[in-house]
């Protein structure tokens, strides 16, 4: 008898008629979670994502290119994710003349296994494709050209999110998650809120553990 | 089980209406744990569904089925509550105590932040695990004393006993009262 | 303070005589849960219906575990589908050896390793240094605790019983670092010191949160980015994970997110959670070569076909239970014994770790019932705490001297006349035993008072004043 054989012998049998009956009683009582939520989507998430470590910056979409050149800061070398969202808005011209940045490189023409030659980048900025806004969470991993690299290595990690594509909790992701979570989909999908963190010396909280220290988070609206 | 039976045989149709405990712990013990006894023989589970039905604990019994809050009472001094565990977690017994004392004359109702913390007591526990058991009370009596209250109330008298002792060794101030003695008081 | 009684269940009760009277470690503690619990308290309240939210969740892992051959069945063939490898392991030691033999296999030398709490309940790590692999704990609080040689004292917060003082000695000592108590200080040591581990190791291993059956999904939660980076760096990655952690869908992922981070830290969400399925795709240019899931039996099965203890396999591990218990702040997770304290490994610890050698745990518990009360999937702790009592004196387990006293309780308790007849003993011996008519009985004695024996029984009052009346 094989491993798995002997396993599954110590589990009671399936009893397909009663999980049919059960799981129509479980849909039955489930319901989304009623939340409490003055504000508007948008600023419960900006709100949320403050409050779990981030920084936000709300700009106009057009206002995209110029706010991340002058705002940023960014120097050195620059991981990013080459996005549709990014070619649009001429990010990649825009990048080029700062000159306090030296290098940039799109994650993806970087050769299989050599992620960690880039660690330590000094920022990284890829798109998220879902914002949540009860718990100021981005969903990552699924834009095209990203990988895990880009929001995991670089001390500073910058999220492009689009106002239009904040939903109010993770119930609403779930449609997502099940279209992506596939055979042929991404392998890793990252729900990120706030820098990378831990209180596990006297609960007192410290970013940039083994993480971005710091998430920046560019809200656009149209 | 053996006495578990015997109270059943004793209060089952005796013809009583209610059957009153001035302990929550006693009535959990009927009315939750009596139902956890899963050798209990078939024949006890009409008696058991009977009794269950009828035990209630003497605060409940005031502001739940006699719908009463004052009885009169008169009582001058800052009281706080303990809410002991199975009047609280497996009776709901939370503000029957306090709607009473609010009634009461002359009687402050100051709240503790440790109110719903155990005493330690626990029964055996007290004797088997001492250290632990004398631990948690400190906690509990050092929220009591840190509320500025005179008197510290409850409806079970195993914890009332807790605290009374930790209380006298600590202070020679705070004192426990079960809270049908303070409902007696001053009693026309 | 030192604390020399080796960390094991059956100690129990000299590793609670170790430190119930240690202030220091009592003030870490309480520090600590009481923070985790006001934050807690506060994100709970982002829901109007939390107590529907814990009825659902409890719906939820019921279905699974109640049909759990069907669930892991479906979990396995998806996960396979989409490039991952799983495996099956009845026992702790089946589970070492298949971690052990995949690392062997790939020739891998250095493994990195993020928390897991069922890696720590198989003893993985020493099993994996006997065969000389270097196995390095990337979690801070377990590399804090693996530095000390010690075993975590809370399921969610390692180090939880260290302040920093003594973190920053522990790091001054075995680092060779020169000393600082500063937390941020503290943490970038570690990170310098775990960052090449990262980059040079051969295999990651962690746990499992969640592990969704529609999809094959494996879910994993953290704040750091250490889990991430040992499951995106190394070319192999092994997920250990308890049969109990699948959920059915992700609406289900979704309820259980909502809840976790909340009920174990009092965050919305923790800072990262990875959702895995398979390993690296063809098109991608990082993540791991192979994944190895292992599903872990080591008794679980025992606990579902147990009535009273099924329940206890709802666990999804976020610690409120051990934050909110009154014995659990007074003495802290090492007192158990146990890598499960607190509530939750007192029901579970037993399973583990056999009846004999964890009999102590379900007797250190005032069965106050907090710890259901706040528990977010609704397990019935202080009842199954009760049920264990219940087994252990059935099995043999309990003391002679006991068993005689309750004997004699009974005894006395069966017959009104021997029960009056008690009571009349007692007072009329009142005045022989002190002054004050209240007895002294050693231990019980020493911060209680027994409430002062009356001159009359409370039949006797009533008589008299029936008699009154009449």
């Amino acid at each position: 008898m094989s491993t798995r054989e002997a396993f599954f012998r110590r589990l009671p049998m399936d009893d397909s008629e009663r999980l049919t009956k059960d799981e129509t009683a479980l849909r039955g009582l489930f319901t989304e979670p009623n939340q409490i939520a003055s504000s508007t989507l948008v600023d419960r998430f900006v709100e949320m994502a403050t409050h779990a470590g981030a920084r936000v910056l709300r700009c106009d979409i057009h206002q995209a290119a110029s706010t991340i050149v002058e705002q940023l800061g960014i120097r050195g070398l620059l991981l990013y994710a080459d996005d549709e969202l990014f070619r649009r808005l001429g990010m990649y011209e825009a990048l080029g003349r700062c000159t306090a940045i030296e290098r940039i490189v799109n994650v993806a023409s970087i050769p299989r296994g050599r992620a960690r030659d880039f660690d330590g980048a000094n920022a990284s900025i890829s798109v998220a494709r879902l914002g949540i806004a009860n718990s100021g969470a981005l969903l990552t991993g699924i834009s095209e050209g990203e990988n895990r690299s880009v929001s995991l290595l670089a001390d500073e990690h910058i999220a492009f999110l689009a106002a239009d594509d904040i939903v109010p909790s993770l119930a609403h992701a779930v449609p997502l998650l099940r279209n992506t979570a596939k055979p042929d989909g991404p392998s890793a999908i990252t729900l990120i809120a706030g820098p990378s963190k831990t209180a596990d010396i006297e609960k007192v909280l410290v970013t940039g553990v083994h993480g971005p220290a710091a998430l920046t988070i560019v809200l656009l609206s149209a | 089980m053996k006495l578990a039976m015997r109270f059943l045989d004793i209060f089952h149709e005796d013809g009583s209406e209610y059957i009153i405990a001035p302990t929550g712990s006693c009535v959990a013990m009927v009315t939750t744990f009596y139902g956890m006894m899963s050798d209990m023989p078939t024949a006890y589970q009409e008696k058991l569904v009977d009794v269950q039905g009828r035990v209630r604990e003497f605060t409940s019994f005031l502001v739940d089925v006699l719908h009463i809050d004052d009885v009169g009472a008169e009582f001058d001094a800052r009281v706080t509550v303990h809410d002991s565990c199975h009047a609280l977690r497996e009776l709901g017994i939370k503000h029957q105590p306090r709607v009473l004392l609010n009634k009461v004359r002359g009687t402050t109702l100051v709240e503790n932040d440790a109110a719903e913390q155990c005493c330690g007591f626990g029964g055996t526990f007290a004797v088997k695990y001492a250290d632990i058991s004398t631990a948690m009370t400190e906690e509990k009596i050092d929220a009591i004393i840190r509320c500025g209250a005179d008197v510290v109330t409850g409806v079970d008298s195993s914890c009332l006993m807790q605290l009374h002792g930790a209380l006298r060794r600590k202070t020679s101030v705070v004192r426990s009262m079960h809270i049908a003695d303070i409902l007696a008081a001053g009693a026309s | 303070m030192k604390h020399p009684i080796p960390l094991r269940p059956e100690n129990m009760h000299e590793l609670v005589a170790e430190r119930v009277h240690d202030m220091q470690l009592r003030g870490n503690i309480k520090r600590a849960v009481d923070i985790s619990l006001h934050k807690r308290a506060d994100v709970v309240s982002d829901f109007g219906d939390w107590e529907n939210m814990r009825k659902m969740a409890h719906a939820v892992k019921a279905l699974v575990i109640d049909h759990l051959a069907h669930y892991l069945a479906m979990f396995e063939s998806r996960a396979v589908a989409a490039g991952a490898i799983v495996h099956f392991a009845s026992d702790a030691e089946e589970a070492r050896t298949i971690v052990r033999g995949l690392i062997q296999d790939c020739n891998g030398r250095l493994v990195v390793k993020s928390k897991s709490m069922t890696t720590e309940e198989i003893e993985l790590t020493h099993a994996l240094e006997e065969a000389g692999i270097t196995c390095i704990e990337t979690d801070l609080g377990e590399y804090i605790v693996q530095l000390a040689g010690e075993i975590p004292s809370h399921i969610t917060a390692p180090a939880l019983h260290k302040n920093r003082r003594e973190i920053g000695l522990l790091f001054s000592e075995k680092l060779s670092v020169p000393y600082t108590d500063d937390p941020k200080e503290l943490s970038n040591i570690a990170r310098e010191k775990l960052r090449a581990a990262f980059m040079e190791a051969d295999v990651g291993i962690s746990g499992v949160n969640f592990a969704i059956a529609e999809s094959g999904t494996i879910c994993i939660v953290e704040n750091e980015g250490n889990a991430r980076m040992s499951s995106t760096l190394p070319r192999m990655h092994i997920a250990v994970m308890g049969m109990e952690k699948l959920l059915p869908d992700f609406e289900s992922l979704a309820l259980f997110l909502e809840m976790l981070g909340r009920s174990a830290t009092g965050q919305r969400l923790t800072a990262y959670t990875s959702l895995l399925t398979g390993a690296r795709k063809p098109e991608e240019n990082d993540g791991p070569e192979s994944l190895h899931i292992v599903i872990l039996d080591n008794g679980r099965s025992k606990m579902l076909r147990d009535p009273n203890l099924r329940e206890a396999l709802f666990c999804i591990r976020c610690g409120a239970c051990m934050n909110v218990c009154p014995v659990y702040r007074s003495i802290g997770g090492h007192a158990y014994g146990s890598v499960y304290p607190g509530p939750i490994g007192s029901v579970i610890s037993p399973i583990f770790h056999g009846e004999a050698r964890a009999k102590a745990m379900p007797y250190a518990s005032s069965l106050c019932g907090a710890c259901s009360e706040i528990c977010p999937v609704g397990i019935p702790l202080h009842h199954q705490l009760l049920s264990w009592r219940h087994t252990l004196v059935s099995h043999g387990h309990s003391r002679l001297s006991e068993r005689l006293l309750m004997r004699m309780f009974l005894f006395m308790s069966k017959r009104t006349w021997r029960y009056d007849l008690a009571g009349a003993i007692a007072r009329a011996l009142a005045p022989l035993l002190s002054e004050s008519g209240v007895p002294r009985v050693p231990v019980w004695s020493r911060t209680r008072d027994f409430p002062r024996i009356p001159k009359k029984s409370f039949k006797q009052l009533w008589k008299e004043r029936e008699n009154e009346h009449a």
